[in-house]
């Protein structure tokens, strides 16, 4: 039997299969304002890997900012037991989970894969995935180089605004100085992590330590990290997905314990119609 | 009767000729004004609609609730009000008042000052406070209250809260036969009515339940804390997420309804006792010469009595942006719930429906905690 | 770390001596505590001093002004997140989560704290009278911390239907008085020596006095070129706070209006060729007191602050032989418990007195209770007087929404405003 799990974020869409305890298929696709809509694509393109029809997958659950609209689910989750759940699964020994994504960040605690306790960042995007976005765009390189250029800097400069327009300000006038990038994203790096880990100390982190979400793909971000709570983290293979096993492996247990009810025949491969 | 028409009767009965008086906070004494037949009406902020005007007269970065009722009013939605009566608890509140009395100008305003601590001498002033105000209605009535007709007063609001904790013992059921959504709604409506014609609505509401059939399934159950809520919109996002919510510490709920004002020889003693000793509120400060221990006992104990009873399964602190008295009180509310063994959910919220999407995955991702 | 942040330039030399003159303090509090001669306390900077002095056997430290010195020494931040890491809002004062942050992690942060740290209090004096909710409910966070005795004096305001600093009712009075006396009770037994009447008298003369020659010190500042800005006069709330009613107090604002008469009879003003005289209302941000300067690019110059009024200020004679109703009379008449009416008269009549040109409220995102009604203020002066005010938002402790480009792009266009105004 196969089991579907899709991860709707705010800027990545992942979906993954999964047969007995094996991942099977995954898809990774970023989401962008037009592409939010069509998850069925996402979908479509996950089943056509291993080539499966949407019927013989057992049970789907979706997760993620954009849970709520997707039209082939058979039930939604939130993403923060979703990748307690995939995490556990992929580190047993996990504890903690540090989920840095583009829009929000989450610190989860977890227990037997159980979420035992959580917390998530307010409305504002200082700590995101979205705050380095932003800084990036001003300093006019990539996301992904981030983490690597950040490693070769000597002198991290700091930057207190936590707000992202007042430190993109305060970034700006860095550059006018003089100041170079790679000390600049080091000491944004130090910021973002400690404001991520102000917020996930208030679980009374315990190790192991997991670190998910697009931002583990910043190796700058998570050494800062990991200098900030004087510890080492673990990073998944691939950080984006956990969310989306996670939901795998829920329908999985869903469907063997006889917790959900799935009627196929409601479900429907076609474009979310309302999204936020 | 839906929630936006719920101030109908209220302007009804001012066409009728009587006089309607706007109160904030669960510490304005009520009795006095039923006593002089003015009509209390709780002043309500508003979660349905964004705040705009009060923008010209308040910072926006002060506690939503108190803007979003001073909003309402520089709307017109409190023209109907005869006056305005304040109880000086918390400084934003205060402040609001103090800002509403100096736009609007009511015609006629008090404000009951509410002393933090338990000196002995804070029994002696507040006693004051309460003459004060009796001195201030009686004017503004144009008659005098007598001892009679203050233990009326106090006879019909203790009925009128009896009856309210008798609807809350439905929900001590599994599953409640009242929703938190329906509860929540018939408090509000009652605190928008005279006190007779609340006890009369009540009435037909016991009635009814009493006949309702049982609800199907069994949900994990939440006690609710926190700051003020006179909108149903929150309390319905946590029953779609999953959960029954069984019971509230909250002013718009038990806090408002749990005491009663004993009935003493002189009704002063009766009532200085209910509004110094007996309401719950985070604002009050209570003088600790033991253990922290002790004190947190003191102040909180009830709210294991409330879990244990309602049988809760876990608790939402929920406190509007800016509430500094409840926000101060999370860590030591939280951890006490803790050693109940209740999982906690805290949100800090802005008092918008429109903002609540963000809220919507932390409850749920709390309520699957839950199950 | 981005230097954005400008410490404030004096022109007194009375001025600069106030922060040694407190570090003295504390330094002679550092040996008491370590002689165990005299316990310390610590205590609401809203005005009790007359109560200390009176008593004279402990050392009163006060973390609000603890607070304003760490954001100037710019290490405000890392105390705050450790007090949002025990479940605080970052939403709260950012005086009671830079105390509370530094009560929790001053040994693991170990940063370089004003004073060498807050010395642990062996009890604690909470006055309401200019903040009520997050007073009460910081010192009961210490109170539990440290769990030792703690006493309230509970200020009530006066309710603005009915009463102003002039017309206030008698239970308010005798409610404060029966406090102050529960106050000195509560002294006796924390230090073990009686309350002295004559002692009382003097120190409530001396209080009075200080009121007085502050009085006079407002008057000077009304001479055209102002002889002393707000660059300076931020730090005489912190005189008042350590001693009202002391000698020290009453030598210092002597000093002070000493040099003040000699640059007034100088025509010495801030600056050279003062254009704008102005008001700024609220608890400047500690962390950039150079803001005060800025102004002065423009020939702006703050001649008035309602913020120096907020602490202790007597603003009408006291009769020193009836110190109990003197007192209560005065801790009544707070700037904040006062009707929001009488405020904003109040702030009229400054504008009048000192010829204003322009009002900046500094709006401060974490204090509510001093902030809340400013757009009303701002309301009331415009329509009265056809006066710009501006609004800043901004902090007095968190510097995380502080922008200096924005802030200061504010303040220039506003300038511009006045000179155009000032041209027509």
């Amino acid at each position: 039997m196969y089991f579907a799990g899709i991860d709707v974020g705010s800027t990545v869409t992942k979906a993954v299969i999964i047969k007995d305890d094996e991942i099977i298929s995954v898809i990774i696709r970023r989401t962008g304002a037009e592409h939010r809509r069509l998850t069925n694509k996402v979908m479509e393109d996950v089943l056509a890997g291993p080539g499966l029809v949407l019927d013989q997958v057992g049970c789907i659950i979706a997760t993620g900012y954009g849970r709520i609209n997707v039209p082939f689910s058979d039930k939604q989750i939130t993403e923060i037991t979703c990748h307690a759940k995939g995490v556990n699964w992929l580190f047993p020994s996990a504890k903690t989970i540090i989920d840095i994504g583009g829009q929000d960040t989450k610190g989860i605690k977890v227990v037997n894969g159980k979420v035992q306790d959580f917390v998530m960042n307010d409305k504002c995007a200082a700590g995101t995935g979205r705050f380095l976005e932003v800084i990036a765009e001003t300093l006019g390189v990539r996301l992904e180089d981030l983490g690597e250029l950040s490693l070769r800097s000597k002198r991290p400069e700091l930057v207190s605004s936590t707000c992202a327009l007042f430190a993109d300000e305060e970034v700006t006038g860095l550059l006018a100085k003089g100041v170079n990038k790679h000390d600049i994203i080091a000491g944004i790096h130090h910021g973002v992590a400690s404001r991520i880990c102000s917020m996930v100390e208030r679980l009374k982190i315990e190790e192991d330590v997991v670190v998910t979400g697009g931002g583990a793909k910043n190796i700058g971000l998570v050494s800062a990290i990991e200098r900030h709570l004087n510890l080492s983290v673990l990073n998944p293979p691939e950080p984006l997905i956990t969310g989306a096993i996670g939901a795998a492996l829920l329908a999985r247990e869903l469907f063997d314990k006889d917790r959900i009810v799935v009627k196929k025949e409601e479900r429907r491969l076609e474009e979310s119609r309302f999204f936020d | 009767m839906s929630l936006q028409d719920r101030s109908q009767r209220a302007q009804e009965l001012r066409r009728e000729g009587k006089r309607i008086i706007g109160y904030f906070c669960c510490y304005v004494p009520l009795e006095f004004l039923t006593a002089l037949d003015f009509v209390p009406y709780r002043i309500w902020a508003n979660m349905q609609e964004p705040i705009s005007e009060a923008n010209l007269h308040f910072i926006p970065t002060a506690c939503h609730y108190a803007r979003s009722c001073f909003n309402n009013a520089l709307k017109g939605y409190y023209d109907f009000f005869d006056g305005v009566v304040g109880a000086k608890t918390c400084d934003t509140f205060d402040r609001m008042f103090q800002v509403w009395k100096y736009v609007l100008k009511p015609e006629y305003s008090h404000v009951v000052h509410t002393p933090n601590a338990n000196h002995p001498s804070s029994y002696t002033f507040f006693r004051s406070e309460l003459k004060t105000f009796k001195k201030s209605l009686e004017r503004a009535a144009g008659r005098e209250i007598s001892d009679k007709d203050l233990r009326e007063a106090i006879r019909l609001h203790n009925n009128n809260r009896r009856l309210v904790r008798q609807l809350y013992e439905f929900r001590k059921e599994s599953p409640p036969r009242i929703s938190g959504s329906e509860l929540a709604h018939t408090v509000i409506l009652a605190m928008s009515l005279p006190v007779q014609e609340s006890t009369r609505m009540l009435e037909e509401k016991m009635g009814e339940l009493e006949n309702r059939p049982r609800p199907e399934p069994v949900k994990p159950r939440i006690l609710l804390w926190g700051t003020p809520v006179d909108d149903i919109s929150l309390i319905q996002l946590i029953e779609e997420c999953g959960a029954d919510v069984v019971m509230d510490d909250i002013c718009v709920g038990s806090r408002h309804y749990w005491p009663d004002v004993a009935e003493t020889d002189d009704p002063l003693d009766g009532l200085v006792e209910r509004y110094m000793d007996k309401l719950v509120c985070p604002f009050k400060f209570w003088d600790v010469t033991t253990t922290h221990r002790q004190d947190v006992e003191k102040r909180y104990s009830y709210l294991k009595q409330y879990a244990k009873e309602f049988g809760a399964d876990g608790a939402i602190m929920q406190v509007v942006t800016y509430c500094a008295i409840h926000a101060l009180d999370v860590p030591d509310v939280r951890d006490y719930f803790h050693e109940m063994g209740l999982p906690v959910l805290t949100l800090e919220h802005d008092y918008n429906v429109a903002t609540f999407s963000s809220l919507r995955t932390r409850v749920q991702a709390f309520i699957e905690t839950l199950d | 770390m981005v230097v954005k942040t400008e410490r404030g330039i004096k022109s007194l030399n009375t001025t600069k001596e106030v922060y040694p003159t407190i570090k003295r303090y504390i330094r002679e509090a550092r040996i008491a505590k370590q002689e165990g001669t005299r316990p310390i306390s610590w205590v609401t900077a809203s005005g009790i001093q007359e109560i200390i002095w009176t008593m004279d056997n402990f050392i009163a430290l006060y973390p609000e002004n603890f607070n304003g010195q760490c954001a100037a020494k710019q290490i405000s931040l890392p105390l705050m997140e450790e007090a949002e890491r025990r479940g605080l809002s970052r939403e709260l004062c950012s005086y009671a989560r830079n105390t509370i942050g530094y009560m929790y992690g001053c040994k693991d942060l170990s940063l370089p704290y004003p004073g060498g740290g807050l010395l642990e209090p062996d009890f604690l004096l909470l006055d309401n009278g200019n903040c009520t909710s997050v007073h009460n409910k910081w010192w009961r966070i210490m109170e539990n911390h440290f769990r030792v005795p703690l006493f309230m004096l509970d200020i009530p305001i006066l309710t603005p239907t009915r009463m102003n600093r002039d017309n206030v009712e008698r239970h308010y009075i005798d409610f404060v008085i029966s406090q102050i006396k529960a106050c000195f009770a509560f002294l006796e037994d924390q230090t073990g020596s009686r309350m002295d009447m004559d002692k009382f008298k003097e120190v409530v003369r001396l209080s009075d006095r200080v009121g007085e020659l502050f009085d006079q010190f407002l008057e000077l500042r009304k001479a055209k070129p102002c002889p002393v800005g707000g660059e300076d006069t931020v730090v005489l709330p912190a005189v008042m706070v350590y001693f009202t009613g002391t000698k020290t107090g009453v030598d210092f604002f002597e000093r002070l209006i000493k040099e003040t008469e000699e640059r007034v009879k100088d025509h010495e003003g801030v600056i050279k060729d003062e254009k704008y005289r102005l008001l700024v209302d609220n608890i400047p941000p500690f962390y950039t007191l150079g803001l005060f300067n800025y102004f002065q690019k423009y020939g702006g110059v703050s001649v008035a602050e309602t913020y120096i009024l907020s602490f202790n200020y007597n603003w009408r004679r006291m009769d020193a032989d009836i110190p109990f109703e003197s007192l209560a009379r005065k801790y009544l008449a707070h700037w904040y418990t006062l009707p929001l009416e009488e405020h904003v008269e109040l702030v009229c009549r400054m504008v009048e007195d000192y010829e204003i040109d322009g009002v900046v409220c500094l709006a401060l995102r974490s204090c509510k209770v001093y902030t809340l009604h400013q757009w009303t203020l701002k309301n009331a002066l415009e329509k009265r007087y056809g006066i710009p005010t501006m609004i800043i938002e901004l902090d007095m402790v968190d510097p995380r929404d502080y922008s200096d480009g924005q802030v200061k792009g504010r303040i220039d266009a506003f300038m511009e405003l006045l000179d155009k105004k000032k041209r027509r």
